[in-house]
């Protein structure tokens, strides 16, 4: 399936249908994804007021957009592991970044309710890289 | 924080009218196969309904159909999700999208996400051709659905992005731009 082959109104259709975290990751395939995303859901993301950056010690570093009466979690950050094995890498702002999608096992350890399982993406990285990840 | 939580709820469907007789037409599509269906189920197309509507107005019979821009194997699928939506009323598949509150029933569920992406693809461009909202509707969710918990590798290939360096590119632009 290619999508630059669809009617411009179902490719929109089909991104509107799309949680703004896949949509996230979704917007590093390529630039013109990216030019896409950003035209096509203008006023989804105009309708974003703020991304809050969690790292109040408690609970995992996290971004989400706030909302009622449940947050769109963006990315969710957990402790770097050397040794860890990344589900796949993306090279943000020119630092190769691991990445593992949330399991339903860390789901658990991050205290998100089983039933709402959604497959956030986790960035494992060092906190010294972090701002660039997570910076505008 | 907590994650947001998918509190869709279809809404139900208006209740049934009392059947009346099934009105059989006959439907070509580009490749020429010839299909029969229902024309309450065909009715769910609003470029086929404003057809039929053009027949009826002018007191001429129906009896065929023709489709240039969808083949046989696709029209089949079309007919067969239109049949089995065709007592649905279309102001909720309407309401649905506006809303963007889209909730896929089981049946429809399983009917699209059994089939390979390639045919996937080309029964939501027939429902664009024909102008099927619902059809539309679920299929675009089922694709989006698709893309959940993918790796960006695995969404390249899902949606058949080239990679960077196969893309045609007149630019030395970079992320950071």
């Amino acid at each position: 399936m290619i999508l630059s082959k669809y009617p411009g109104l179902i490719q929109n259709e089909i991104l509107q249908n799309m949680k703004l975290s896949d949509l996230f990751l979704l917007s590093f395939v390529s630039k013109g994804m990216k030019k896409l995303i950003k035209s096509s859901q203008n006023r989804r993301l105009k309708s974003i007021n703020s991304i809050v950056y969690a790292a109040d010690g408690r609970n995992p570093l996290s971004a989400f957009i706030p909302r009622k009466p449940y947050d769109d979690i963006l990315i969710i950050f957990e402790e770097f592991e050397e040794t860890g094995i990344p589900d796949f890498q993306l090279n943000v702002s020119g630092t190769i970044i691991d990445f593992r999608l949330c399991t339903r096992a860390r789901n658990k350890t991050f205290g998100l309710p089983e039933n709402e399982f959604h497959p956030y993406p986790v960035a494992c990285v060092p906190k010294s890289d972090r701002e660039s990840v997570i910076g505008p | 924080m907590a994650p947001k939580k998918n509190s869709a709820k279809r809404p139900q469907p208006s209740t049934p009218k009392p059947s009346a007789p099934a009105r059989i037409v006959k439907v070509q599509s580009s490749d020429g196969h010839i299909l029969q269906a229902d024309v309450r189920a065909l009715l769910l197309s609003s470029t086929l309904a404003a057809t039929i509507k053009g027949y009826d107005d002018e007191n001429k019979p129906l009896e065929k159909l023709e489709v240039n821009n969808v083949v046989g194997f696709t029209l089949k699928l079309v007919l067969e999700w239109c049949e089995k939506h065709k007592e649905d009323d279309p102001a909720i598949a309407q309401a649905e999208k506006d809303k963007k509150n889209i909730f896929i029933p089981s049946w429809d569920r399983h009917f699209l996400t059994k089939l390979p992406m390639g045919n996937l693809f080309d029964l939501i461009t027939a429902a664009y051709h024909l102008d099927i909202t619902g059809l539309i509707n679920y299929g675009c969710k089922t694709v989006a659905n698709s893309a959940k918990g993918k790796s960006t590798e695995e969404m390249r290939e899902l949606f058949g992005i080239p990679e960077p360096w196969e893309q045609p590119s007149t630019s030395t632009a970079t992320w950071d731009d």
